[in-house]
């Protein structure tokens, strides 16, 4: 991040990179103490409970969040919600959210559908009703709020906000429970013997459902979510659990291989309702919901505008969502990195450490290669964006199509370099891996990116 | 310079057909192999290798005496292809036809012979190969697993590890050290272990490849006969590097890959053409990979089938099936990804893309890494100048 900033900001941000590196190494990382310690609002003005960052301070939490491979909702939260939000017209209801997000009293989701790179799907009628279907939306199944960019009767895209009230408890992310994934082995340790972690704890950590409450008013809200009124069913049936671990199907590397999928929430209305259903992916850290709308009523005063012009503030979103993605991809490589040249300096083969063979050099130089390009360009891409650069959308395609395709490369190269080891479900490579291959289809492939940069360079300069 | 006819002519033609109809009548349409969390796959596997029995298609090109029909090895090269492809519903006991039998009719005694080889033949008996170690992987002569001599047998104790189907299996083919001194590839020796012997303690390792797969096997004071040792006692270097040039070419990987790569135009259906012109070449070339995968393979057989195939042939084929393996599954995921099918021929398809992806990557690492399979090419490459 560092290239183009001031020093005082490159110390700042090695100094973020630590605290979150620290506060992320608890297994497993715990929401209630990301959002206690101001991260969901880096960008958010003072005024409202924010630190008044940017969102080069933002992209630094989000490669710890891969480097981690944290199943927590930063991404949809601090990297979407609140960058939508940032673009609204300010007003008591959009501050107040903005207040509430920021602080991690409101879980605030867009409903950004992560197989597209533009547009919105949702549209509102002439009698604002909404219409519309995405298919893969991050967090949704934990959104207490979705925020739905949609295309108003003249065509000009808004926001239509909608509490999501779910009709049962929110599924645990999909590993917790079914597989020693999700907790404290998870992260890539391949020097410890298979042994001593086979007995390891099986249990959801604990953490999980304390931001998956149900829906309460604001004002109900304090300190931990888990304890308040109105508990969750107990009975949900974990949908994506088995998916989630060895059957995924991968629609966006994902689908319930069930081929089915529960309805998680549903907001009625007279008119119609939006639905949120689960979704299975092959990546066990992350969850997904669809989101349906069905004609349900907006009033006029949830439906929010823009503050500048809607058609470039829609793409300016999408293109936050690339760089997050890519932020997250390039902490994933580094943690594969690291985690390769350690075991390699420790495992011994022929009476050597492997990181003396020279096939094991050249691999793990190739993947320093990797991420060291992706981390340029992706430091590149959060200051464009962070600045609200016109030609961020370059930027942004370089970095994702780059950083998200090395990602899986350098994960690849990591699994090898591991032997068995790499393929164990505890060393944590697979999930690395997996989240990888699945942030690199994440709101665009490479090969989408790359016809973007095609376009632009044909279009001449923004 | 002989001209390959890849179809293998009108007898395998035949061959595929029965087997195809086999698979399309006894193997459920949403099978993806034998070691899921169902326990019912497990069943179909164990029940479809006696009906391969019965029917002489589980190992035709053994000798009529051992209960094969004195087929071809092109015959047997169609029975993989066609079972690898359909994810391999005999289970794990395709390593008992493959190389466990084989180099137990070269080595074996004739009461080893013929106490191993029928149940194979018969589909009855699960086998798995007790090689690695934590501390002896890519570096296999380290192993250190030991068998004392104890009156006229055996007592072995030892750990090994990554053992494929250890947890279903009757027997093992161990490697074990029998003696020390001189070079470290002498003093090993292999040695059938029955699974049920006392002190034989399996766990399971959880695994990308799924929970009923790998696992690590302890041997603890494990007494075996005289009769357990194959070949000869100190010559187990050289029955384990047969061994893994019959293993390397054993699975016909890039027959699941082309069923695979075939499949998805018709998934897709419409959705094909709005494909990126970009993934259709990839597409275009995996299947040209899969074609030259297949010509490595009978190359190979045809080195095996007379006697003459030397490591580095196995080793070319391998770093070219696992390197198709887990390309053609990069390609094959994103095509998936692709796919707007809401239905259950496109549900099947992405489950079945999705297994292949999470097995390929095994594939590099598993029977000798790719960079050991490099190490063994070039040694061979550079040794003859």
């Amino acid at each position: 991040m560092a290239a183009a900033a001031p020093a005082d900001l490159a110390e700042f941000h090695a100094e973020l990179r630590a605290v979150a590196r620290a506060l992320l190494s608890a297994s497993p990382p715990s929401w209630d103490r990301i959002t206690e310690v101001g991260w969901t609002g880096l960008e958010v003005e003072e005024a409202l409970g924010g630190a008044d960052a940017t969102f080069a301070e933002t992209a630094v939490v989000l490669q710890e969040m891969g480097r981690a491979a944290a199943s927590v909702p930063y991404l949809a939260v601090a990297g979407l919600g609140v960058g939508a939000l940032a673009l609204l017209e300010p007003g008591p209801d959009r501050d107040d959210l903005l207040r509430a997000t920021a602080t991690g009293d409101a879980l605030t989701v867009v409903a950004l559908d992560a197989e597209t790179t533009d547009g919105t799907p949702f549209r509102l009628d002439a009698e604002f009703r909404l219409h519309g279907t995405a298919a893969f939306v991050l967090d949704a199944s934990r959104a207490d709020r979705l925020l739905v960019p949609a295309l108003d009767p003249t065509a000009t895209p808004v926001i239509a906000t909608v509490a999501a009230a779910p009709a049962r408890s929110r599924p645990p992310a999909p590993d917790q429970g079914e597989s020693p994934a999700a907790d404290a082995d998870t992260r890539p340790d391949s020097s410890r013997p298979l042994a001593s972690t086979r007995s390891g704890s099986r249990e959801a950590p604990d953490g999980a459902s304390g931001w998956i409450g149900p829906r309460v008013p604001m004002s109900a809200r304090n300190g931990s979510r888990e304890a308040v009124e109105g508990a969750p069913e107990t009975d949900t049936p974990r949908v994506s659990a088995r998916g989630g671990s060895w059957e995924a199907d991968c629609r966006c590397l994902s689908a319930s291989a069930q081929g089915g999928s529960s309805v998680v929430a549903e907001v009625d209305s007279r008119a119609g309702s939006v639905a949120i259903a689960d979704r299975a992916v092959l990546d066990a850290t992350r969850t997904f919901g669809s989101v349906v709308a069905d004609g349900v009523a907006v009033p006029a005063d949830a439906v929010w505008r823009f503050r500048s012009d809607p058609g470039v503030a829609l793409r300016r979103l999408h293109d936050r969502a690339a760089v997050a993605v890519a932020c997250d991809s390039l902490g994933l490589s580094e943690a594969m990195l690291d985690a390769t040249v350690a075991y390699a300096g420790t495992r011994e083969q022929f009476g050597r450490r492997i990181g003396s063979f020279q096939a094991v050099k050249h691999a793990c130089a190739d993947m320093l290669v990797q991420a060291r390009v992706a981390r340029e360009l992706v430091a590149a891409a959060a200051q464009a964006v962070a600045v609200g650069d016109p030609d961020a959308g370059t930027a942004a395609a370089m970095a994702k199509s780059f950083a998200c395709a090395a990602a899986v490369e350098v994960a690849g190269k990591a699994m090898q370099l591991h032997g068995g080891m790499g393929y164990t479900w505890e060393s944590g490579v697979h999930l690395h891996l997996k989240r990888a291959s699945l942030n690199r289809s994440l709101f665009g492939a490479p090969a989408r990116h790359r016809a973007r940069i095609a376009a632009r360079y044909r279009d001449g300069a923004p | 310079m002989v001209v390959m006819d890849l179809s293998l002519g009108p007898d395998a033609a035949r061959l595929r057909g029965e087997l195809r109809r086999l698979v399309a009548e006894h193997v459920p349409a949403g099978f993806l192999g034998a070691f899921t969390d169902d326990p019912a796959d497990l069943e179909t596997a164990q029940k479809f290798c006696r009906l391969l029995a019965e029917r002489g298609l589980l190992c035709p090109a053994w000798p009529r005496e051992y209960g094969g029909w004195d087929a071809s090895v092109w015959e047997q090269t169609v029975v993989r292809e066609e079972m690898w492809a359909a994810h391999e519903p005999r289970g794990a006991q395709y390593m008992g036809v493959n190389w466990v039998g084989p180099t137990i009719m070269r080595h074996g005694t004739a009461a080893q012979r013929a106490r191993h080889l029928p149940p194979i033949a018969h589909g009855e008996v699960v086998w798995c190969q007790g090689f690695s170690e934590p501390d002896a992987g890519s570096d296999l002569a380290a192993l250190r697993t030991a068998a004392r001599p104890d009156g006229d047998g055996w007592r072995i104790t030892g750990q090994k590890v990554w053992t494929s189907y250890a947890v279903m299996a009757q027997w093992c083919f161990l490697l074990a050290r029998t003696s020390r001194g001189g070079r470290r590839q002498d003093g090993l020796t292999v040695l059938l272990v029955p699974m049920d012997a006392p002190g034989v303690e399996v766990r399971p390792i959880r695994s990308l490849l799924g929970p009923h797969h790998l696992n690590e096997v302890f041997l603890d004071d494990v007494r075996v006969g005289a009769d357990a040792v194959l070949g000869e006692a100190g010559g187990g270097w050289g029955v384990v590097q047969e061994v893994l040039s019959f293993e390397r070419v054993g699975i016909a990987r890039y027959a699941r890959c082309e069923r695979l790569l075939q499949a998805a135009p018709p998934v897709l259906g419409g959705a094909w053409d709005d494909l990126p012109a970009d993934l259709r070449g990839r597409w275009a070339r995996m299947l040209a990979h899969c074609r030259r995968a297949r010509l490595l393979a009978y190359r190979v057989i045809a080195l095996q089938a007379e006697g003459r195939v030397r490591p580095q042939d196995a080793a070319a084929y391998r770093i070219a099936v696992t390197r198709l393996d887990q390309e053609s599954a990069e390609v094959l995921m994103e095509i998936a990804a692709l796919d707007p099918g809401g239905g259950e021929e496109s549900r099947l398809f992405r489950r079945r893309v999705e297994e292949h992806w999470r097995y390929s990557h095994a594939s590099t690492v598993a029977s000798g890494s790719t960079d050991v399979q490099r190490i063994l090419l070039a040694r061979a490459l550079l040794a003859a100048r």
